[in-house]
């Protein structure tokens, strides 16, 4: 066979009009098995029974993404917020003991500073007045008299009203007090004096003996005219 | 459903859940396939493997058709990389160096059932040698040879679309189909002096 016998040949190859085509299309042609067959189709049904499972189910549908995305972004900012929270909770006793310590931080320590200078301005300014004057030490006593005279039957309408009389200031000219502040000794006598002297005006009131006391009062206002009385008193005793 | 339409339609038929159109599509090509199988490894038992595989590959992956080849070149494309990995993992010598055995593995039914139409037990009993020794040459081929002409051959599919599946340039395609029916027309002529 020569070269251009071949090159025919193969073009009618190519054709499908050679013997050898014709030859090789009367073989047999093996086919798979029924089994085979079987066993392929029920694959592709499983497959495809899967996909429509997959493919209802609600991860495949789109407004159940957004609905899912939603909900874990708004639980994931709540869980955030309430981190935050319990995070300032826990350090605002620590802010809080840090802050006096640290005066120059302007917003949280800056009025509690002010209060303190105008607080330490107000006791120098007392001072004062009560190196000019004895009043304080007497207002000092009375109130701890009146204190201690709570649980002896005054009403707390009446302990309130001493309580405001005796943080009037005291006129500075009194001699009785400008005299006894210069010896500290008598002046504790003299209060002591007065205090029972107003005690036993006092129980003579409880006793109701009112003669008796209102004799006593007039007694203690001439001696001392300004000393303030006991509201009280005053009430039960005036004409 | 009707034959009039196109494999790229029923794969996608099927890839949205219509397993008529698998269906379908299964029985244009089984045959085509096994025999494609078959005729190159000689073993009815490694062909069914080899053609669940690509069918059981087709299922599974048959979203990933996206209809830039046909979907006959996609198939065979499958084919025959199960093929290759099947060489390559038995790591088999081409079948042409077996040729003896070949006769010994084929099924006697095959041998005996050669599709010769029914003539005078004469002309009957050249058809079946001629298709005997015609299959005893294709087994004969080199691999890539034989491959290319049961391509050509038996599916139908030009040359053009056998260069894609087997990756290879359609002049080198050409070339070993020229040599495989070179050498079938030399095997005959020397098993049967037929001059073809």
């Amino acid at each position: 066979m020569n070269d251009k016998q071949e090159e025919e040949f193969f073009t009618q190859y190519l054709q499908g009009t050679s013997r050898l085509s014709e030859i090789y299309q009367n073989t047999d042609t093996p086919e798979p098995s029924d089994k085979i067959n079987q066993h392929i189709i029920a694959e592709a049904r499983k497959a495809a029974a899967r996909k429509k499972a997959i493919n209802s189910s609600w991860l495949a549908k789109p407004g159940s993404w957004a609905a899912t995305i939603a909900i874990v972004s708004l639980v994931g900012l709540l869980t955030l917020n309430t981190w935050q929270k319990e995070q300032d909770e826990l350090q605002r006793p620590l802010r809080e003991t840090l802050a006096p310590q640290a005066p120059l931080a302007e917003e949280e320590s800056g009025s509690p500073v002010e209060s303190r200078f105008e607080i330490k301005e107000k006791k120098d300014s007392r001072k004062l007045i009560f190196k000019s004057a004895p009043a304080p030490v007497l207002q000092k006593a009375q109130k701890k008299s009146l204190s201690g005279r709570v649980g002896s039957g005054l009403s707390t309408e009446d302990i309130e009203t001493v309580k405001t009389l005796a943080d009037q200031p005291l006129p500075a000219s009194s001699e009785n007090y400008s005299d006894l502040s210069q010896e500290p000794g008598k002046l504790e006598d003299a209060f002591s004096s007065e205090q029972q002297q107003l005690l036993k005006i006092k129980q003579l009131l409880e006793n109701k003996q009112l003669e008796e006391a209102r004799q006593l009062l007039t007694q203690f206002r001439k001696k001392y005219p300004h000393y303030p009385i006991d509201p009280v008193i005053l009430r039960h005793l005036s004409p | 459903m009707a034959n009039s339409v196109s494999d790229e339609q029923l794969i996608q038929w099927y890839h949205k859940g219509n397993t008529e159109a698998f269906e379908q599509l299964y029985s244009r090509y089984k045959n085509a396939i096994y025999h494609y199988f078959y005729r190159q490894v000689a073993s009815k038992g490694i062909a069914d493997e080899l053609h669940q595989d690509v069918w059981l590959n087709i299922i599974k992956s048959s979203s990933s058709f996206t209809g830039q080849s046909s979907f006959k070149t996609w198939l065979y494309k499958i084919a025959h990389n199960k093929l290759v990995d099947h060489y390559r993992r038995e790591s088999k010598q081409p079948l042409y160096l077996i040729q003896g055995s070949l006769q010994d593995s084929e099924p006697e039914s095959e041998r005996e059932s050669a599709n010769v139409p029914d003539s005078d037990p004469g002309t009957l009993l050249q058809e079946q040698q001629l298709s005997l020794a015609l299959l005893d040459g294709i087994s004969s081929l080199p691999e890539e040879q034989k491959e290319v002409f049961l391509l050509h051959e038996k599916s139908g599919l030009t040359l053009q679309e056998i260069a894609t599946i087997t990756d290879n340039s359609f002049e080198s395609t050409k070339s070993r189909l020229r040599y495989a029916v070179k050498k079938l027309r030399q095997y005959m002529a020397q098993h049967l002096a037929v001059e073809l």
